[in-house]
């Protein structure tokens, strides 16, 4: 808890390590090397944690492991720091759709000797149980996912918002529910979601009587990624009583850090934010910043 | 309106899911093969029914239109038939696999009055319709070169699936990504009338790479370069570079950049950056990115007022006349004079 500060958290997200820029894709490509070393991500890391963060949002990319391992081999700051993934790392899935399609997707996912004991014995079992199956498949898929997490403790894990968006514009319940379930019955961890449509997905997570640890979405001073509205964002905001992650604060780098220190202290609703830092200087600037609200 | 969606592949989930928060919009039905889909929606969404073939779908529910959004080796006869059927239609990109497959749909849609629709949503995004309004506004002068790229990396071993073989697909790189180039050019600068091209295939049976010089018929030269094996492009991105006699834009998906010999008085000084950020402005729901919400809506608003929409069937035709004119200029390895259907 960051009781100095107006945030209740302060989080550190992984995108900018992979050179992952909303302001520019061609700025991103020219810096990838960069800061896709995992020197850079892990001094950042370290530095963003003497400042003051209380943990992480993280992609269950496979670079992960080798950041998380080189922090605890370099430092005793894992321990202390909480981690909120993102399943699943969509570029990466879209990869793999791509050069295999989803038929041959599904069968390397269950036949894959990544998976565990436990999910092979189900999966030799039932191949053909689970492609009749969408909810079995879509826990099993889960259950591969958690397999890339497993040398760190979640705090909460979050759906990515392709897929809660897509469930919220199918009226599929039974996939956030089960998302939710799943990770409480299997793992003991609880679920959040990612959304770019707030409004929305508050209204329907009341019509289904569903409430979840977290929902992550934008809230920056220009309304990037803010749907319907930036108005009706900040609306729901204020009367939404759950707990609420805001990204993007800074516009996809649109912003400069006054607009955004601007916005965040006129928002008394925006809690716990979760900032991106490509370098040293980037994180030290903007978390001390943020530390002193 | 009812709409009814051939085909819940990526696209189709997609289009469903946005035209199902569209208000006064049903999707009632759909078709699909997978028996995992077909459970899926039985059990859980009972609102829409399943089909296996598109035409029972029409023959049994009324509807207004019509997604098709199944590979690309189907899109010729299921046009066909919603045309056939008198029912408004929306399909995918590319349009066909081929230029033959293209002209034997031109005929019956030419002068149709069905409201028909292709899935170039590039024109959507707001970095393109922003360039296109600087186009139309002069404020390059008169344009002699374009350059148009665009990349992804996606393929760099031997991929499966019907998008990588020659008789399911129709084409590889050029007609998957090239296409959107190809559609975005002739909306700015008009039609293309000769092209000189060059296709590479490295890991897959068609091409991974292709390249174009290309020249307007209002004399515009050109390049387009497009691969889905190009390193560091960790999402699809089109760049493209116009040049004109007061001066040069660059733009993608992000931004545009101008850089003007003259101030011009909507702009302060003579480089001018803008970004998406001071463009967009939000969609009443969002999954996959705007674009493909505000197509989904010009399309339904496109029924609902009797209206052309963005794209239709025969822009498509025209991209496609195009893209069969690189093929056979590659084939030749000689410029090749693009034919329009007339």
């Amino acid at each position: 808890m960051n009781t100095l500060s107006k945030f209740d958290s302060i989080l550190l997200g992984d995108n900018a390590f992979y050179g992952v820029d909303h302001l520019s894709h061609e700025r991103a490509r020219q810096r990838a090397n960069h800061v896709q070393s995992i020197e850079n991500a892990v001094n950042v890391i370290k530095c963003s944690y003497e400042i003051g963060i209380d943990g992480m949002v993280v992609a269950t990319r496979p670079k992960l492991k080798e950041i998380i391992e080189n922090l605890k081999q370099t430092s005793n700051i894992v321990d202390n720091l909480d981690f909120y993934p993102v399943m699943p790392y969509a570029q990466g899935l879209q990869l793999q759709l791509s050069e295999k399609g989803i038929s041959n997707m599904i069968k390397e996912i269950l036949k894959s000797g990544s998976i565990g004991d436990e999910i092979k014995i189900i999966a030799k079992g039932g191949i053909g149980f689970l492609k009749k199956d969408m909810l079995s498949l879509f826990k099993v898929f889960i259950d591969t996912e958690m397999l890339k997490l497993n040398f760190i403790k979640p705090k909460v894990i979050f759906l990515h918002p392709v897929f809660v968006d897509l469930a919220l514009s199918l009226d599929m319940k039974s996939i956030l529910e089960t998302f939710k379930n799943h990770l409480r019955d299997n793992y003991k961890i609880e679920a959040g979601l990612c959304t770019k449509n707030f409004p929305w997905l508050v209204r329907k997570l009341e019509e289904w009587n569903l409430d979840f640890a977290s929902i992550m979405t934008s809230f920056n001073p220009v309304g990037f990624l803010m749907n319907p509205s930036k108005e009706e964002c900040e609306k729901t905001l204020n009367t939404y009583k759950g707990h609420v992650l805001a990204m993007n604060v800074f516009s996809g780098g649109f912003s400069n850090l006054n607009e955004v220190i601007d916005y965040l202290s006129n928002n008394s609703k925006i809690c716990n934010v979760v900032v991106g830092a490509s370098s040293i200087e980037h994180a030290k600037e903007t978390i001390t910043k943020l530390k002193q609200l | 309106m009812n709409v009814g969606v051939v085909g819940l592949g990526k696209m189709g989930m997609l289009h469903t899911g946005i035209l199902n928060t569209i208000n006064d919009v049903n999707v009632v039905a759909v078709t699909e093969q997978q028996t995992m889909l077909i459970k899926y929606i039985k059990n859980s969404l009972s609102n829409i029914k399943v089909f296996q073939e598109m035409s029972d779908m029409i023959d049994s529910e009324n509807l207004d239109l019509v997604y098709i959004t199944t590979p690309i080796s189907s899109h010729k006869e299921l046009i066909l038939e919603c045309i056939k059927k008198d029912i408004n239609f929306f399909v995918e990109k590319p349009l066909t696999r081929n230029l033959q497959e293209a002209r034997e749909v031109y005929p019956f849609i030419k002068d149709s009055n069905l409201i028909n629709a292709v899935g170039y949503n590039l024109r959507f995004v707001d970095t393109f319709l922003k360039t296109k309004e600087l186009l139309d506004n002069k404020i390059l002068g008169d344009i002699s070169d374009v350059k148009a790229s665009m990349y992804v990396a996606n393929i760099f071993s031997k991929p499966s699936g019907w998008r990588f073989k020659k008789e399911t697909s129709g084409g590889g790189a050029l007609l998957e990504l090239g296409c959107h180039l190809i559609d975005l050019l002739l909306w700015y600068f008009g039609n293309i009338k000769e092209v000189k091209g060059k296709i590479e295939s490295v890991y897959s049976e068609v091409e991974d790479f292709a390249n174009a010089q290309i020249k307007f018929v209002n004399n515009i030269s050109g390049e387009i370069d497009t691969s889905w094996s190009k390193e560091g492009y960790r999402i699809p991105e089109v760049n493209i570079e116009i040049i004109g006699d007061r001066g040069r834009i660059k733009v993608n998906q992000d931004l545009i950049e101008m850089n003007l010999k003259e101030p011009i008085s909507e702009y302060d000084g003579t480089e001018i950056k803008i970004y998406k950020q001071s463009l967009e402005k939000g969609v009443h729901f969002d999954v996959g990115g705007p674009e493909y919400t505000k197509e989904d809506v010009n399309i339904t608003n496109s029924i609902k007022k009797i209206e052309k929409p963005f794209v239709t069937v025969v822009d498509a035709i025209k991209t496609q006349s195009v893209i069969q004119a690189i093929y056979d200029s590659a084939d030749k390895n000689s410029i090749v004079r693009v034919e329009y259907p007339e």
